[in-house]
């Protein structure tokens, strides 16, 4: 379970994060959505461990990310908005880096990686290096590298974008899977049918403040329509007028 | 998938390793740190064993080896040339142009005979030189030398033939006893082994210590790295252990190289003294190791720190200047082998190195106090770069 309590996040003058709450519970697929420079990476930031909150705390089942970093970053994979694979290595050195720093190794590894292989179907890339990899198969390798010490919390920024169809219905897919084995799964996208298929819960987002959140019903009850653009749209309307925060971050 | 029990807890030392370990084979597959980890030492040895050939031919003043000189007035004084000969000194008559001769390098010196000094008791020969070429200062000293020796010989002669001793004309005579360790100019190039080493030290891992820092943010992968459970100490060592790592085999193959090379040209010129011993070599390698461990940590700390792979490019690539200047002063005019030098770091490395080179005794406690002042730089160092490594500015900058 993620938690997440009046986290304020600032740089220099610009505050990109305030007084945020939200909670992301074991066995749902909770959706963090908001328009450009909401806030959300830098939120996932926080969450990784990689900034510190100026104020509020953050938790990875119990754990704070800040006094307790390596605990909650060991309960955590995470997929970042930026893939940033090495071009020299190949897709399969790429996991095996990956899960040697979780503290794998030997032929459980390398089980785990053939096993992630076949699933994300990147077997015809495994062994090659990452130079000239399209964005598909970049992420690809991302999730693979995530989800290799088979986390109990799962961050997922943009999970299918770059993806081609099949692809992106064998993500989703896996998605629920780990949603279904009791996990937590925190998931941020601008594809609202993907938001739709897959969120059991959603927090929208706008200038760093939480402007809505609850199930995908009750968010569609209070707007008045089924139409989760519309829900989408109508909330961030509806939120009370402040001067845009520019995500630095 | 089915939720699993956490992974073990692994000790630090096996995350250390494995970054360690991706650094080595990412970077063994990159040409740049390639090039400059395995094609850069071998420069300053070839260029140096190249110099130090030309030098041992030019300075070469040994009279058994032949040399050629021009004569203008070829026919005025037939004994001096008799004499010249018989000196290995091989005459080739001028009689167009002899000062366009020598200027143009066509030969080293011209021996200008006045008209009819065959026929006076006394004359003056003009040697026309160019002293801007070092390589004819070997031929201009070897005629000037016998042109002495055959008038002292014609002198000695004549006061033998009026019954006076030839030593009262010659109250003094010079005789040149060099007291360098072999008397000659393979030593000076011997002490630029050590500015050369200094230099490959700053070097090597360059690349490497840029790719992995500062590369890594420009990359985007700083990102999913700092997410796994590694402490920033943890990754600040594997990274500058990897540096370590292609900086000993760049030391290494260029103290090889030298020794190799030297030895080559040393064989080829008996008269040249022969390189410092093997055991000299694994010497300067082993003084080496602190410095490498100062060097690596510096460069490491310095690109993390900077914004952009280029700016940091151009700060490791003055960083060599610094330790260079002090080196190569040192290759003129050793450092003294004393306590407060041995304390500083670099500079008791330099000291350590020029004793080695000239052959001279190590004295183990200014060793010690090298090593140790330098691992103790290092340490500093280290404890600074895990401080900054724990900014988020250092990662994003924004």
């Amino acid at each position: 379970m993620i938690e997440v309590q009046g986290l304020t996040k600032s740089f220099r003058a610009l505050r990109a994060v305030s007084d945020l709450s939200l909670v992301a519970r074991d066995g749902e697929i909770t959706g963090l959505i908001g328009p450009n420079g909401a806030g959300k990476t830098t939120t996932f930031r926080v969450i990784y461990g990689l900034l510190r909150p100026d104020a509020g705390a953050v938790r990875v089942d119990g754990y704070d990310v800040v006094a307790d970093r390596i605990a909650a970053q060991r309960r955590l994979g995470a997929l970042p908005d930026v893939r940033g694979l090495y071009p020299r290595l190949t897709a399969r050195e790429h996991i095996r880096y990956f899960g040697r720093l979780q503290g794998l190794d030997g032929p459980d590894l390398d089980h785990r990686i053939d096993s992630l292989c076949t699933r994300l179907d990147m077997t015809d890339i495994a062994d090659r290096r990452a130079r000239g990899f399209s964005r598909g198969q970049e992420l690809k390798v991302a999730l693979a590298r995530a989800l290799v010490h088979q986390p109990h919390n799962i961050i997922l920024d943009e999970p299918t974008n770059g993806l081609d169809v099949v692809s992106s219905r064998a993500v989703r897919a896996l998605i629920r899977e780990m949603r279904d084995a009791g996990r937590c799964v925190l998931i941020s996208s601008h594809i609202m049918s993907e938001v739709s298929a897959l969120c059991d819960r959603l927090a929208i987002i706008t200038h760093g403040r939480l402007v809505a959140e609850g199930t995908l019903a009750e968010l569609r009850a209070r707007a008045g329509t089924d139409d989760l653009e519309e829900v989408f749209i109508g909330t961030l309307q509806a939120a009370p007028g402040e001067p845009p925060a520019e995500d630095a971050a | 998938m089915t939720a699993v029990a956490d992974p073990p807890v692994s000790p630090w030392w096996r995350r250390v390793v494995t970054v360690l370990r991706k650094e080595i084979r990412d970077h063994t597959r990159d040409r740049r740190s390639l090039v400059l980890a395995l094609i850069y030492p071998l420069f300053g040895p070839i260029l140096i064993s190249v110099l130090l050939d030309v030098a041992s031919t030019s300075f070469d003043a040994r009279t058994d080896r032949p040399v050629v000189a021009g004569v203008s007035g070829y026919a005025e004084v037939p004994a001096l040339l008799d004499f010249l000969s018989r000196q290995q000194i091989q005459l080739v008559a001028v009689d167009d142009a002899p000062r366009a001769v020598v200027r143009t390098g066509r030969l080293p010196v011209v021996i200008e005979i006045p008209a009819g000094a065959g026929r006076r008791d006394s004359f003056t020969v003009r040697l026309l030189v160019d002293s801007s070429r070092v390589a004819s200062t070997a031929a201009i000293t070897r005629v000037s030398d016998a042109i002495a020796a055959w008038g002292r010989a014609v002198a000695r002669d004549r006061l033998a033939a009026r019954g006076i001793d030839p030593t009262v004309i010659e109250p003094v005579r010079i005789e040149r006893l060099s007291v360098a360790r072999d008397a000659n100019i393979a030593l000076f190039f011997y002490r630029m082994i050590a500015p050369l080493l200094i230099f490959m030290v700053f070097l090597g891992a360059v690349y490497l210590a840029i790719d992995t820092t500062v590369g890594e943010r420009e990359r985007g992968s700083w990102e999913p790295l700092l997410i796994a459970p590694v402490r920033r100490w943890e990754l600040l060592l594997g990274k500058a252990g990897a540096a370590f790592v292609f900086s000993l085999v760049t030391v290494a193959l260029n103290l090889t190289v030298f020794r190799i090379a030297l030895g080559v040209v040393a064989g080829n010129r008996p008269g040249l003294a022969a390189p410092p011993e093997l055991a000299a070599f694994a010497g300067l390698f082993a003084v080496a190791v602190p410095l490498i461990a100062l060097a690596v940590m510096l460069q490491i700390t310095i690109a993390g720190l900077t914004r952009s792979m280029k700016e940091a490019q151009i700060y490791l690539g003055l960083l060599p200047l610094l330790p260079a200047f002090p080196s190569m002063l040192a290759a003129f005019v050793p450092f003294a082998a004393d306590w407060t030098v041995a304390a500083v770091p670099l500079l008791g490395q330099m000291m350590l190195f020029g004793r080695l080179i000239d052959g001279a005794p190590l004295d183990l406690g200014h060793v010690l106090l090298a090593t140790a002042a330098t691992g103790l730089a290092t340490v500093l160092v280290f404890m600074v770069a895990t401080r900054l490594f724990e900014r988020e500015r250092l990662f994003f900058p924004g």
